[in-house]
């Protein structure tokens, strides 16, 4: 009976979705410009955005770890488009998982649009 | 044991296959509702690749319409055969939660739209007690308009 208690809390803390509810957003592609595709100058900005999915209990879990999300952060008010673009995932959890949260950031320059 | 480690281990990949979906190689995985157990209906369509454009292709003198958004969702039942963890599943997927539906709803809602660039593609992944599961392909993008439309 454990055995098969724990397979499912495993499974669901690691794939980051709740047994009970899940909602989350999930990245899937960006294509993303170089330097030459906009109208890149040398002092156009870096910025950095982050947007985050959370689970907890391994029951729930929630958010918005999307690229739509990541790019309006790191956007902020400004109205221009990224390029050079880096994303990476970083993932924190804690006490075996019992609460995790998976974000996605995006690091890159602004060029006018 | 192994059977555990099977599961950890599917788990494990499962997030990092989604974000694969779409990636710079020549490979594309599809994001189609999963379907397991005794599988009755499915008749579901999901998103595969999309050569998106850049600001480099917008041609010449395009009026710009901003950023605009495109969603499309398959849809997926699970009803247990027993009230017991191991029981078998009926299920079935269905919808279209494709690309060529979320850029339709776009050009639905922006009918001077003739293309798309700086294109994002994310998945909404929504589930309750897993009897119901919902995955809807999120397209935003920025989109122009031919020159004089």
């Amino acid at each position: 009976m454990r055995k098969l208690l724990i397979a499912p809390l495993f499974a669901a803390a690691l794939s980051g979705c709740g047994i009970l509810y899940t909602d989350i957003k999930v990245p899937r592609g960006y294509r993303t410009s170089s330097p030459a595709e906009v109208k890149s100058a040398p002092d156009d900005p870096t910025v950095t955005g982050k947007a985050c999915n959370r689970s907890a209990l391994f029951l729930v879990a929630w958010g918005d770890g999307s690229y739509a999300a990541a790019v309006k952060d790191a956007l902020g008010t400004r109205d221009g488009i990224m390029y050079d673009v880096r994303a990476d995932m970083k993932v924190n959890a804690y006490l075996i998982g019992l609460y995790t949260k998976v974000c996605t950031v995006v690091s890159g320059r602004v060029a006018k649009p | 044991m192994k059977a555990i480690l099977s599961v950890i281990l599917l788990a494990a990949l499962a997030p990092f296959a989604a974000a694969t979906g779409e990636e710079d190689g020549d490979q594309a995985v599809p994001s189609l509702i999963p379907s397991g157990g005794i599988m009755i209906f499915y008749k579901s369509e999901g998103p595969l690749s999309f050569v998106t454009m850049t600001p480099r292709d917008v041609p010449e003198g395009a009026r710009r319409l901003g950023t605009v958004k495109g969603v499309s969702c398959q849809h997926g039942l699970s009803i247990p055969l027993a009230a017991n963890i191991r029981a078998t599943n009926v299920t079935s997927g269905y919808g279209d939660g494709s690309f060529r539906k979320a850029l339709a709803q776009m050009k639905k809602e922006h009918p001077d739209l003739a293309g798309i660039y700086d294109v994002r593609t994310d998945l909404r992944v929504f589930s309750i007690l897993g009897l119901y599961r919902k995955l809807c392909t999120e397209v935003t993008a920025r989109a122009f308009a031919r020159p004089g439309s």
